[in-house]
């Protein structure tokens, strides 16, 4: 047995030392395979994992710049400098307070007398709009712009009868679809009749008016990473009509003015 | 002649073999070292990018830490803009009604009178009332309605509730649909 092991060991010595070159080709082949497989390969890909992550980055960073700038020129939109002009046309809460005194700012300055008036406010409070996505800044994908509730605004029903001269009362029809909130005038009723007053047939009107007035209450979510809408020319239009509407005196009661009252609300014109 | 001489020739066929070992151990160390270049400019492409991908993902970080920054006035103009959608599409149903009614009003003249309406804003839906101070004024109008130009205006026009009043005056109400159909509506003159 010692001598079979012997003869194997000068073999594999004879080997060694004859065919040297063809045992360090063999590893280096063996390396040159390893380190196409297992080293090249692998970091080939990921130069492109990488590569397809920079351009992804390169993109949002591109998206949040832009709306970057885009917020920097918002702030001196000239439309957007006049967005109280828009809150108080559709206000992101319940308008009831505002639109008893426009009402009676309208019939004080056509000179009709309000015959009935049917109002069924509800709740009186309703929750924020604009609380809703200061609450929910989310970021993620990208989505095509702002998504909002299927429901975008509600409405607060009046029903109104009005009366006096024929002109007047005409006056008030125009005037009380210029107030805000926005007011539409869904249902009419006319009634004309005549009367002598000092001598001369004045021609009188009879008005039963159903009105819908607008409050908002969409819900809004953005990506962080979303451009901001864009004001198209229809919605330019738009505004500048709204600047047109009628001024209001209301002010928003932010206090109490006194304490032992009957009329909560102090709204001129009308008693609680 | 026999050859004998086996060491010889045993060394001669080593030293062919050998030569052919070293030529393949030679290409064998281009190729690992080729191999090794490679590998070499990869990794330090994928450092490379790597610092980048980092770089821009800090940049983006800091822009969306400053937009967040400015979340209020981003949901004030969000706010903005979809009021004034909202406001252009009432302005857009309210339109329709009001143009509807100028029609109406200057193609019966100034003895039928719009004495009432009823309006579905959601449904473009309209219900004018009309008041007409005799029957011949009254024959007019309703031969008017069937004039085939009034019918391609307003493809879904209907008449009902003819009724006469104590004082003589006739009442009818006329009921159409202020859809796309409408080809009399042009909205966009109206604001």
């Amino acid at each position: 047995m010692p001598i079979v092991k012997s003869q194997q060991e000068t073999s594999l010595k004879i080997l060694i030392n004859s065919r040297r070159q063809l045992i360090v080709a063999i590893l280096l082949i063996w390396g040159t395979v390893g380190l196409l497989f297992f080293a090249l390969k692998p970091q080939i890909e990921n130069i492109f994992k990488l590569n397809q992550q920079l351009n992804h980055q390169k993109d949002q960073f591109q998206r949040v710049t832009r709306k970057l700038n885009e917020l920097k020129l918002i702030q001196v939109s000239d439309q957007f400098r006049e967005k109280e002009k828009v809150d108080e046309v559709l206000p992101s809460h319940k308008p009831v307070l505002e639109l008893m005194a426009n009402l009676y700012q309208a019939v004080t300055q056509t000179q009709v007398t309000i015959e009935e008036f049917v109002f069924h406010p509800g709740e009186i409070a309703s929750p924020s709009a604009d609380l809703s996505l200061l609450a929910k800044p989310t970021t993620g994908g990208k989505k095509d712009g702002p998504v909002g509730s299927s429901r975008k605004f509600q409405t607060l029903k009046l029903e109104l009868t009005v009366s006096g001269k024929n002109e007047n009362v005409n006056r008030f029809l125009d005037y009380i679809e210029k107030i805000a909130p926005f007011t539409s005038i869904i249902e009419l009723n006319l009634h004309t009749s005549q009367k002598m007053q000092k001598g001369s047939l004045v021609e009188l009107s009879q008005a039963e008016l159903i009105l819908n007035s607008y409050y908002y209450t969409q819900v809004i979510t953005t990506n962080i990473d979303d451009s901001l809408p864009s004001v198209g020319e229809k919605e330019l239009r738009a505004f500048n009509t709204i600047q047109q509407f009628l001024p209001s005196d209301f002010v928003q009661p932010t206090e109490i003015q006194s304490a032992n009252i009957e009329d909560l609300f102090g709204i001129k014109g009308f008693e609680f | 002649m026999i050859e004998i001489n086996f060491l010889s020739k045993q060394n001669q066929t080593l030293s062919a073999q050998q030569q052919k070992d070293k030529r393949l151990s030679r290409w064998s160390l281009i190729a690992f070292v080729i191999v090794m270049v490679c590998f070499t400019f990869v990794f330090a492409i994928n450092l490379y990018l790597g610092y980048r991908v980092k770089k821009v993902e800090a940049q983006a970080d800091a822009a969306k830490k400053q937009i967040d920054s400015e979340h209020e006035l981003e949901a004030s103009y969000l706010f903005f803009v979809n009021k004034l959608v909202i406001i252009r599409e009432l302005f857009d149903q309210r339109a329709d009604k009001q143009v509807a009614m100028n029609y109406f009003s200057e193609l019966f003249g100034p003895e039928v009178t719009i004495s009432g309406l009823n309006f579905n804003m959601e449904k473009g839906i309209l219900s004018l009332q009309l008041t007409s101070p005799h029957v011949f004024v009254l024959e007019n109008a309703l031969a008017t309605l069937d004039r085939p130009e009034v019918r391609e205006q307003f493809v879904s026009l209907a008449k009902s509730n003819l009724t006469r009043r104590d004082d003589g005056r006739y009442n009818f109400t006329l009921t159409l649909s202020l859809n796309d159909e409408s080809q009399a509506i042009s909205v966009e003159e109206e604001y």
